[in-house]
């Protein structure tokens, strides 16, 4: 049995393990996030399904148009920052593991693990807008190194790993 | 079954709470192919405090029936709450009831 990237550690906090290859995937996932959330300004009708994703419409009702343009002035900055906050805690705390015996270890906090939960998810939605996914989509066994196949098979594994996560935060193990 | 007429007893009412009262506003989660069903269940009880039983069975309506009203209350509420679970990247609207 592989070993969870996450466990809860005795100090109250979490202890991080992962392989090389995958710290460089969440590193290189971060900056595409970061590029991704470049604008301070709400997405409007871009057209960008990842953007509308990440910043959906709080309103359906079409008559609620001036509502929705005065929450989405009134909100829209602090999701963003909200965003990029959580960013450069997962950045930092990323630039700070230790590579032993082969693998990246590091220690969050409970409010940096938070973020990394943020970030994740995060990638992970902007991933599977990208890539159309559906829920009833098999795509465990991929090939990450197959050009057409990689990306999917680090949106599977972004899952295993927030899987990981969630269940450490939720306390059940 | 029908209740006998009172007359009934006219009281000003303030216009606005009154809307507010008969038309309360619902926050709705979607359902969506991307966030976990476990994520769901540990945001619903973050952002909301409620039981692991209460997030969980929100979380099935959200999956199986497509969306499930997760809070409700005054426009100002709802807007709170929807922009909370867009923080968390869940995806949520909100309507009058």
């Amino acid at each position: 049995v592989p070993r969870a990237p996450f466990r809860r550690n005795r100090s109250g906090g979490f202890d991080v393990v992962l392989a090389p290859g995958e710290a460089a995937v969440l590193t290189r996932l971060c900056e595409e996030l970061t590029t991704l959330l470049a604008d301070d300004e709400p997405p409007g009708d871009q057209g960008d399904p990842v953007l509308e994703r990440l910043f959906p419409r709080a309103y359906l009702d079409p008559t609620e148009e001036e509502a929705e343009s005065e929450w989405q002035r009134l909100v829209h900055g602090d999701l963003v920052d909200g965003r990029r906050r959580a960013l450069a805690t997962v950045e930092g705390t990323l630039a700070g593991a230790e590579l032993r015996r082969g693998r990246y270890e590091l220690m969050l906090s409970a409010e940096q693990a938070e973020a990394w939960l943020a970030v994740i998810n995060d990638a992970r939605l902007a991933l599977g807008a990208r890539l159309e996914v559906t829920e009833d989509m098999d795509l465990s066994g991929l090939d990450p190194d197959d050009p057409d196949t990689a990306p999917f098979a680090v949106y599977w594994w972004l899952g295993v790993l927030e899987e990981s996560l969630v269940d450490v935060l939720s306390g059940s193990s | 079954m029908t209740a006998p007429l009172e007359t009934p007893t006219i009281v000003e009412p303030d216009i606005d709470e009154t809307v507010e009262v008969a038309r309360p506003w619902v926050v709705v989660v979607w359902n969506d192919p991307v966030n976990l069903m476990s994520y769901v269940v540990y945001v619903f009880q973050k952002l909301f405090g409620y039981s692991k039983e209460k997030a969980t069975k929100l979380m099935l309506d959200v999956h199986h029936k497509g969306k499930a009203a997760v809070s409700s209350g005054t426009r100002e509420q709802a807007e709170t709450d929807v922009s909370r679970l867009h923080a968390h990247g869940l995806w949520a609207t909100m309507e009058r009831d």
